[in-house]
C-alpha cells in the first residue's frame, strides 16, 4: 500500500533583485505551484498598518472616519510584523489588543498656526516603536524637497487642529487591502523560440532585417558582426 | 447586517476541525474531504498534485458558494484509498514547496552576494581616487567610508 512519490523539483532563477521589485523565473513545477504562490503574496503574507483610531480633535475638511480610513492605508515597515502576535490570538493584553507584543501605538498632533495651508503628512506620524514607521519614500538624492514630503493626510488652514492616537496591528491582505504588501504580482509563461539556423543563413541580409523588424515587439536582433 | 466578519474568511472557529472526511455510500473509493476556511490557492494545488497520481481515477474541488470552505473529492482505483492519495499529494506537495523555499532562498543569498561585492567594490574605488596620490588603501567597506 506504499504510494510513488510524484515530487517536483522547482528550479529558481532570479534576474533582478531590488528594494522593492524582484523578476525571477521558475521551471519544473506546475502552474498552479505559481498562481498560489502569485495568491499568497497578495493576500496571505502578514503586514502592519493602523487599525484602531481615537481622535482627540478634528475640525479639519474631512470627517473622522475619512481621515481613519487613510491612516489605514499608510504603509507601515513591517519587518517585525512576522514577531508579532495577532491581536486576537494574543493572550498578554487585557483584551482590548493593545499590548506591545500585538499593537504599535502611533500619535499624530497638528495645527496651523500660519497663513500658509498646512499639509499634514505621514512624516508627521510618531511611533512608538522605531521599527515599525510610515514608510519613506523619498530618493536619497532628492531633487526637490518639495517630494519628500510623505504621504499627505490632510490638509489645515490655519486655526484648524488635527491631534489623535493610532494602533497599528498585523494582519493580513485577506482580510483588508490595507495589509496588502504586494503591488502588483504578476506570472506568465515565457515563450521558447527556436530559430532553424540552416535556413537563417540562405537569407540575404536585408531579408534577414526584415524578417526582424516583423516581429510587432522587438524581440529578435541581428549581430553586426556575424550577420546572424 | 447579515454580512459576516471578515476574519471569518480565515479563523478557524474554536472546537471545527479543520480537515474532515466523509466516504461517499453510492461509489466505493471515494471520499470527500472539506477543508475549513481555505480557498482557490490550497484547493487547485491538491487538484493538480491528485491529477499526477495514477491511482486517482477523479479528482476535484469546489467552492460552496458564500461559505469559506472547499470540498476535495476524490475517486481511487481499488489499488489505492482516497485517504492515502490525499495523504501522499499533501506530503509530495510539501516537500515540493520545501524544495522551492530552499532554491529561492539560495538564489537570492547569491543575488545578494553579488550585490553586496559590487558596492563594496564601488565604495572601495571611491576611496582610492577620492584620496587622490598619496592612495592608502585601507579594506573596503561602509567603514572606511564614514572615516572618510
Amino acid at each position: 500500500m506504499e504510494g510513488v512519490s510524484y515530487q517536483r523539483f522547482p528550479k529558481v532563477k532570479i534576474r533582478e533583485l531590488k528594494g522593492d521589485y524582484v523578476k525571477f523565473e521558475l521551471r519544473d513545477t506546475d502552474a498552479s505551484i505559481a498562481n498560489a504562490l502569485r495568491r499568497v503574496m497578495i493576500a496571505e503574507v502578514p503586514t502592519i498598518a493602523i487599525d484602531l483610531v481615537e481622535i482627540e480633535v478634528n475640525s479639519s475638511v474631512l470627517n473622522d472616519e475619512f481621515i481613519a480610513h487613510r491612516l489605514g492605508l499608510i504603509p507601515l515597515t513591517s519587518e517585525r510584523a512576522m514577531s508579532m502576535r495577532f491581536s486576537r490570538d494574543c493572550d498578554a493584553c487585557d483584551g482590548d489588543g493593545q499590548c506591545e507584543y500585538c499593537s504599535v501605538e502611533f500619535h499624530l498632533r497638528a495645527k496651523c498656526i500660519s497663513d500658509q495651508t498646512l499639509d499634514v503628512t505621514s512624516k508627521d506620524l510618531y511611533s512608538s516603536d522605531h521599527t515599525v514607521v510610515p514608510v519613506d519614500f523619498s530618493d536619497p538624492a532628492g531633487y526637490d524637497s518639495s517630494e519628500q514630503k510623505g504621504i499627505i493626510i490632510v490638509k489645515l488652514r490655519r486655526g484648524q487642529e488635527l491631534r489623535l492616537r493610532a494602533i497599528a496591528r498585523k494582519g493580513i491582505g485577506k482580510d483588508h487591502a490595507k495589509w496588502s504588501p504586494a503591488a502588483t504580482v504578476t506570472f506568465m509563461y515565457e515563450p521558447d523560440i527556436h530559430i532553424n539556423e540552416d535556413l537563417m543563413e540562405t537569407l540575404t541580409l536585408e531579408e534577414k532585417q526584415s524578417w526582424v523588424e516583423s516581429s510587432p515587439t522587438k524581440v529578435f536582433d541581428i549581430d553586426p558582426v556575424t550577420q546572424q | 447586517m447579515n454580512a459576516p466578519d471578515r476574519y471569518e474568511r480565515f479563523v478557524v472557529p474554536e472546537g471545527t476541525k479543520m480537515v474532515s472526511c466523509e466516504r461517499d455510500t453510492k461509489i466505493i473509493n471515494a471520499a470527500s474531504f472539506t477543508v475549513e476556511r481555505e480557498d482557490h490557492t490550497i484547493g487547485n494545488i491538491i487538484r493538480m498534485q491528485l491529477h499526477k497520481d495514477e491511482n486517482v481515477l477523479s479528482g476535484g474541488y469546489k467552492l460552496p458558494p458564500l461559505q469559506y470552505k472547499i470540498i476535495i473529492r476524490i475517486h481511487t482505483t481499488s489499488q489505492s484509498s482516497p485517504m492515502q492519495a490525499y495523504n501522499q499529494a499533501i506530503n509530495d506537495l510539501h516537500k515540493e514547496l520545501d524544495h522551492l523555499k530552499n532554491a529561492f532562498e539560495c538564489g537570492c543569498n547569491l543575488e545578494l552576494y553579488g550585490f553586496i561585492r559590487a558596492s563594496e567594490l564601488y565604495w572601495y574605488t571611491r576611496l582610492v581616487i577620492s584620496t587622490g596620490p598619496q592612495t592608502y588603501v585601507s579594506h573596503a567597506g561602509a567603514g572606511a567610508v564614514r572615516g572618510n
